[in-house]
């Protein structure tokens, strides 16, 4: 087990801090990678259920025609939910878009405003789209 | 041993499901929830830069430059501001650093309201902080399916014994500030490379 550092040691103030701070990046990243990996792990559980599902049928060609005809059998409670999604996620899509446009517009009318008030103010690091740099976004 | 197409076609769709759930919660849940904070942020910096624009307070001040510097920072990293993450880092600082150095880099990097003469000016700063700290744990929470999953299982218990104890309010204050704490500390080292 590592040895806990409670104090400065024969480490400067400054140093100490840095440490911790390179400590804390240390978990950071290992974080981001685990995240990674939870979220793959999800999507190899789906692959393993639909495998483990099909997997007895493997070879038999008629059955596993059977089994695709049940999937695409869908009730019209199905084609609903389908239709609800479509629409839901079409219309998602469409507001995202628009909401990156208004964004690159109105950020850099309110930076233009904002600079002859301040012309020292800080920005806060993202693309002009809203969106975060390569390398400040998270997991993916 | 018999196999039913029709319970395989069942167990076929789960599989699809549990991929469309896990999709649809990675690229559509949490960027909308992340752009929520992140607007929550915006608004909260627009009203401190009011202050500025009204000459309420100076663009170079101490305290509105490092509140300021705290909001960027919790705009930046909106998306590695999340519940797993925060409690594994206070953890493995605690453990590795011990309590005292966790507090200490905390106290280190709140905004010092006590220097801005204006008292209307300090008043209203310190109301866009309180604002920004409830909007984090808010934001923790709603983004991460470990905190609805703890919390399903522990706010029952809290909330009994909150309301036999009548520290419910204390109890509530209590997480939001330590939350809210993390958070500022964790931004504040995301922002400084090591």
């Amino acid at each position: 087990m590592a040895k806990r550092e409670k104090g400065h040691g024969k480490l400067s103030p400054r140093d100490f801090a840095a440490r911790e701070k390179r400590f804390f990046h240390v978990v950071d990243d290992v974080f981001g990678l685990l995240r990674t990996a939870v979220r793959g792990a999800y999507v190899v559980l789906g692959i393993w259920i639909i495998g483990t599902a099909l997997a007895p049928f493997a070879g038999h060609k008629t059955e596993l025609n059977s089994v695709l005809n049940w999937m695409v059998q869908l009730k019209a409670d199905r084609y609903f939910f389908a239709l609800a999604a479509t629409i839901a996620g079409g219309s998602w899509w469409q507001e995202r878009r628009k909401r990156t446009k208004l964004i690159e517009e109105w950020g850099s009318y309110v930076r233009t405003l904002e600079k002859k008030i301040d012309p020292n103010r800080s920005s806060s690091g993202l693309l002009t789209t809203g969106k975060p740099r390569k390398e400040d976004a998270d997991a993916l | 041993m018999h196999f039913d197409p029709k319970t395989a076609a069942d167990g076929a769709w789960v599989g699809l499901s549990v991929i469309a759930l896990v999709v649809a919660f990675q690229y559509v849940f949490l960027p909308t929830v992340v752009d929520c904070f992140r607007d929550r942020m915006f608004e909260l910096r627009r009203d401190l830069f009011l202050l500025v624009a009204d000459g309420k307070i100076a663009p170079t001040d101490q305290a509105y430059v490092s509140l300021r510097r705290l909001m960027n920072g919790t705009i930046r990293f909106a998306e590695r501001i999340t519940f797993v993450r925060l409690c594994m880092a206070a953890l493995f600082m605690w453990w590795r650093f011990g309590p005292e150095r966790l507090a200490g880099m905390r106290e280190a990097d709140m905004p010092n309201f006590e220097s801005i003469p204006d008292p209307v000016a300090r008043t209203a700063m310190r109301r866009i902080h309180d604002e920004m700290s409830k909007a984090g744990p808010l934001y923790i929470f709603v983004s991460s399916p470990v905190a609805w999953l703890l919390t399903i299982l522990v706010a029952p218990v809290l909330i009994l014994v909150g309301l036999v104890t009548g520290t419910i309010e204390r109890t509530k204050q209590l997480i939001v500030t330590e939350v809210s704490d993390r958070i500022e500390c964790d931004v504040e080292t995301l922002m400084d490379p090591a």
